[in-house]
């Protein structure tokens, strides 16, 4: 079924002669020799065989599936076989890459002379006249989103236009693989096959659905990615044949850890932020071009703003680029860093991918970047032209942070990636296609079940779950009211026994509601006149007129708020008073996870020798060794060896390290409160599950509330005493069976499946989004989906959009499976119940995240060091 | 506050707020010595308006609405009920409002509110009981000298966050010297936060099935920064 493609099936010079004569001339002229890339994927693309493309930003990935498709276009206007309509369509998950690349397939066409090749863009940007003209004289390459494309498969006049599509081309597959937008492309290339393979006779009988053959070739960019097989079987459709091409990193990468931390695991208060700063400012100073990527918006806003006020000098051409910014801020700053004219720019994670960013010498990370892939796609930020060295920093800005990078640098360098999560069957997004499918009045239910099922995220949907969600469409469900008629519902099957739409109105709403991304609200932050940006509603709700907070590198203060809108005055010479604490909440991939558990064991094993469970005997150390192998073998400094040895040796003193041989719980009762911390190292989401399941069994043994606090190595849960539990007692709290009952429990009065309904009920076009043009307010939004919420739970527990809501939580935001794999493990695992009169220093993250509320004047890092030395003396 | 006695389907609770006027916590203002049931903003047929303009709410709320009332009409045995305002939620709800005027056993009288342009059954937009004058509260009136206005349409309600998490929305009944403001008694009001004038007199009653209370007033304004 996949094909590895392990050499290119041409050489370099067949493949001259084999690609259209003037094209091969201009290539020639312009590069000389092909990329890897491209020697290995041109053949395929120009053989019509269908192709995962896994390669390094920066390889020529894009020009050698262009280059297949120039090929291609060339030699039937050669033969007068050009059609008038699209032969490639081309999708990126971003807007701004469809622009850019619009722009620079542009160039080549130039240079070749090829006036009759037409390429169009089409995103909701795109306006109206341009949209008119495209409708007239369709483009042969279709540059576009996946909405957008899904909304041109909708509308009737645009099939002729469409079926003629040879080429589907996926730019960063790899995110595209991860969300629902991917699965809405999935299911659009389905409709694009239909088109290509439906009967057109003489009258135009728009059927898009009919016949399952793959007649389209499908080509998928994507950088790193795993595994590849999955991928490829995404791109295509379960069943489908698909070559797969891997170009793995040529260019030399250098990656480097990083920590302010010297041979203490928390300095003096205030010592970890000023010294990275002024590394960071030594980075920034030394190199042409930083790139420094921080997890948080509000963490590049907050780096930002200080390596300005580091380095005044430079203060003009050091930026900040995030989501939360205006666009034509961020657009600025993306033109120049392509213009070379910035040293640094901060972002979160806006720059990870897509467009060119020109030349960047050095790639910084401050914080552990919690996943492999991510790490390596930003460090193929830099060296962004073939053959120059990638160079990455991992900047551990506290002792967790050293252990994570410590491990990552090792992953990077065995490309150990995290296999990808590919969203299985959103119901919400089903009911959104099957209105879009109604539209043409031509497709029965048992064709669009067939149609979605040969996609691959729904290759396993069953008839029963489909049949329910038409039901829920036909304005069907559970009818609570004795005297209710109407139904109105969006969808219903006709005599003929197709599916229509039943108003025009459903049309035009659908037209309005195509996507997935339903983001949170965002408040409109303006200074005077100006919009500087937005942030997130939930931000927002936090403040009180008086705060003073960081955006798009200025200091402001909040003036008051409106229902989207903030007012803000500039603030220029005051400290920001708003606590950056929530930093890390991407979750700690998997795979990283236990290998920081095997640096534990293995530290734990240099440390303190085999007698892991030992009771908390003084520590007799053998720093030396442990120093040793964290030097050898993870390539830090001796300073950055020495505060990691020295942070596992207080732990193995105070209470144990916890290993892969056993399960740490550690009790720790303070002024009337019971801290239990539960060392389980398996990553934020997850222990976000295992958390409410364990607090809501203790409601129900012990009866009262539980506080819970999360982090990526394990959870605090804070009891009064008389819930308190023993080690004997807790065991059956983490019993595997009936967790998926206790967290429907925990979760039914918790906001988390609320929020989750609020973006499920507009995707499934429940509440569409916007109506009659306008963006509905947030807050009409936000009670009515609340309200719809509870009446379901009570009486209509089996919704579809309900149902897909809970598996969005426990699945996405909640990591339910791994907390599953977690709790079987510990059940036949040894487990060690310390009592102490002291927070552990590796319960001490998770103790301090607790208390966060507190935290506002200072930097949280310097009040975290603070702390530390208030519980732990100045011997640490 | 006082538990009403077995005779209603509903469990309920209900508080005097001034002499003479009581709270239901089933979002219902009795007036006793006009023997008068008062509630606002009912919005019949909300579901089936959102339904004809293509949302797919869950069928339910109308029965509640009626339920509810007619529970009240048990326990109070009133000399009349007022509506004020807000009757239905656009035409479709005429039906559902219709059908119980028709049937109810004591008399109703409904004011117009700025929902019911569309529906005939609606009466004058104002009346006046004893020392009270009623508006549904969307427009200005004149409010005979010494009488206390009572009006609907804001959804008044506040939210308490804690900040960790658990957040609550409650209906309130804004009792100012001059005027109250009912909840509204549709079951699909989640609320309208209300944000009283710096310097007010007003005290906010909030209503839960089980309980209703005033709320201190520090406790109103800490609340209200966060919600806003």
């Amino acid at each position: 079924m996949f094909t590895r493609l392990v050499a290119p099936a041409l050489t370099e010079s067949e493949l001259h002669a084999t690609l259209h004569p003037e094209l091969a001339r201009w290539f020639k002229r312009r590069f000389g020799a092909f990329a890897p890339a491209q020697q290995i994927a041109v053949p395929e693309i120009i053989a019509g065989r269908s192709l995962l493309l896994s390669s390094p930003t920066g390889s020529g990935k894009t020009l050698a599936a262009f280059l297949g498709v120039f090929d291609h276009l060339a030699r039937a206007r050669d033969r007068d076989e050009l059609p008038d309509g699209i032969v490639a369509i081309y999708v990126s998950p971003l807007r701004a890459l469809a622009y850019d690349l619009q722009k620079n397939l542009q160039q080549p066409l130039d240079e070749l002379g090829w006036a009759w090749l037409r390429v169009g863009a089409r995103t909701g940007d795109t306006t109206p006249r341009e949209r008119a003209r495209q409708k007239r004289r369709p483009p042969h390459i279709l540059v576009t989103t996946p909405e957008s494309l899904t909304l041109l498969l909708s509308q009737p006049a645009w099939l002729v236009a469409l079926r003629h599509t040879r080429f589907l081309i996926a730019d960063e597959l790899h995110a595209l693989a991860e969300n629902k937008r991917g699965v809405m492309l999935m299911l659009a290339a389905e409709r694009l096959e239909e088109l290509r393979t439906a009967d057109w006779g003489v009258r135009i009988d728009p059927n898009p659905v009919r016949d399952p053959q793959a007649t389209i070739v499908r080509i998928g960019l994507s950088a790193t990615v795993a595994p590849l097989e999955t991928v490829a079987e995404f791109l295509v459709g379960p069943g489908r044949p698909c070559s797969i091409a891997e170009v793995t990193q040529r260019k030399p990468a250098r990656i480097e850890v990083f920590s302010p931390l010297r041979d203490r695991a928390y300095p003096p208060a205030g010592y970890t932020a000023s010294r990275m700063l002024s590394e960071l400012g030594t980075f920034v100073g030394q190199k042409r071009t930083t790139l420094i990527f921080t997890n948080t918006r509000s963490g590049a806003e907050h780096i930002g703003l200080r390596l300005k006020q580091l380095m005044p000098t430079l203060a003009t051409q050091i930026e900040v680029h995030h989501a939360s910014l205006d666009r034509t801020v961020r657009l600025e700053v993306e033109d120049r860093l392509k213009r070379g004219e910035l040293r640094a720019v901060v972002c979160s994670t806006s720059l990870e991918m897509g467009i060119d960013i020109g030349s960047i010498d050095t790639v910084v990370m401050v914080s552990a970047p919690k996943g492999v892939s991510r790490a390596l796609q930003r460090i193929g930020r830099s060296g962004h032209s073939m053959g120059e060295t990638s160079h990455g920093v991992l900047v551990a800005s506290n002792i967790n942070d050293l252990a994570e990078c410590t491990v990552t640098a090792r992953m990077m360098e065995r490309r150990e990636l995290e296999p990808v999560k590919i969203s299985a069957q959103p119901l919400d997004l089903l009911a959104q296609t099957l209105v879009g499918l109604a539209i043409f009045e031509s497709v029965t239910p048992d064709e669009a079940f067939a149609l979605v099922r040969r996609s691959f995220p729904y290759r396993s949907l069953a008839r029963a779950d489909f049949d329910r969600v038409l039901h829920y469409l036909a304005g069907g469900g559970a009818s609570l009211e004795k005297h209710y008629e109407a139904v109105f519902g969006k969808v219903r099957v006709d005599a003929r026994g197709c599916l229509v739409p039943t108003s025009k109105r459903v049309i035009r709403d659908y037209y309005q509601n195509i996507g997935t991304i339903a983001s949170e609200s965002m408040v409109q932050v303006r200074l005077g006149r100006r919009t500087l940006g937005q942030v997130e509603e939930s931000f927002m709700k936090g403040l009180n007129p008086g705060d003073v907070f960081v955006l798009n590198g200025q200091t402001v203060r909040l003036v008051e708020t409106r229902l989207l809108t903030a007012k803000v005055a500039l603030a220029t010479s005051s400290s920001p008073t708003v606590p950056r604490w929530n930093a890390n909440k991407m979750p700690l991939a998997s795979g990283l996870a236990a290998e920081v558990v095997v640096l534990r064991s293995e530290m734990s094993r240099r440390l303190v020798g085999n007698a892991e469970l030992s009771p908390a005997a003084p520590c007799t150390a053998d720093s030396a060794a442990a120093l040793a192998w964290l030097q050898r073998d993870h390539h830090l400094s001796l300073a950055n060896a020495r505060a990691l040895t020295e942070h596992f040796a207080l732990q193995a003193a105070v209470s144990a390290i916890p290993t892969a041989a056993f399960f740490l719980v550690e009790h720790v009762p303070q002024r009337g409160l019971l801290h239990y911390f539960f060392h389980s190292l398996i990553g934020r989401s997850a222990n976000d599950a295992l958390s409410r399941i364990v607090a809501q069994r203790v409601h129900e043994t012990k009866g009262g509330n539980a506080l819970t606090t999360i982090d990526d190595y394990g959870f605090l849960l804070t009891l009064k005493p008389f819930q308190a539990l023993t080690a004997d007692e807790w065991k059956p709290l983490f019993r595997r069976e009936g967790a998926e009952e206790a967290l429907r429990a925990a979760l039914s009065e918790s906001n988390l499946v609320k929020w989750q309904f609020r973006g499920v009920a507009q995707t499934g076009l429940m509440v569409p989004r916007r109506v009659h043009g306008a963006e509905r307010g947030a807050r009409a939004l936000q009670w009515s989906s609340e309200i719809i919420f509870e009446v379901l739970r009570k009486h209509e527990p089996d919704h579809p959009l309900l149902v897909e809501a809970y598996a969005e939580a426990t699945l996405r935001f909640l990591d339910l499976p791994r907390a599953h794999t977690f709790m079987e493990d510990v059940a036949r695992q040894p487990w060690e119940m310390r009592e102490l009169s002291r927070i552990s220093p590796f319960a001490f993250g998770l103790y301090v995240s607790r208390i966060r509320e507190t935290m506002t004047l200072e930097d949280p890092e310097t009040t975290i060091e603070r702390l530390y030395h208030e519980m732990y003396g100045d011997r640490a | 506050m006082r538990a009403l006695g077995p005779s209603s389907s509903i469990p309920s609770v209900r508080s005097e707020i001034r002499p003479g006027l009581w709270l239901d916590s089933r979002r219902a203002l009795w007036i006793e010595a006009e023997r008068l049931l008062v509630v606002a903003d009912l919005h019949w047929g909300y579901v089936a308006s959102h339904r004809a303009r293509g949302h797919l709410l869950p069928v339910w709320g109308d029965d509640d609405i009626a339920q509810r009332l007619n529970a009240l009409v048990t326990d109070y045995r009133p000399a009349e009920m007022l509506w004020l305002g807000d009757i239905v939620h656009a035409a479709e709800g005429g039906g559902r409002a219709e059908a119980f005027l028709r049937d109810a056993s004591v008399p109703i009288t409904a004011l117009a509110g700025n929902h019911d342009r569309r529906w005939r059954g609606a009466g004058a937009p104002v009346a006046t009981r004893g020392g009270y004058f009623f508006h549904h509260g969307d427009r200005e009136h004149l409010v005979p000298e010494g009488a206390l206005a009572i009006i609907g349409h804001h959804h008044p309600s506040v939210t308490w966050d804690d900040g960790a998490g658990s957040r609550v929305k409650l209906p309130v009944l804004v009792a100012a010297s001059h005027r109250l403001v009912l909840p509204a008694f549709s079951p699909w009001a989640a609320g309208a936060t209300w944000i009283s004038a710096a310097g007010s007199d007003e005290t906010l009653w909030a209503v839960t099935p089980a309980r209703i209370f005033a709320l201190p007033r520090a406790r109103i304004a800490s609340s209200l920064v966060l919600t806003q």
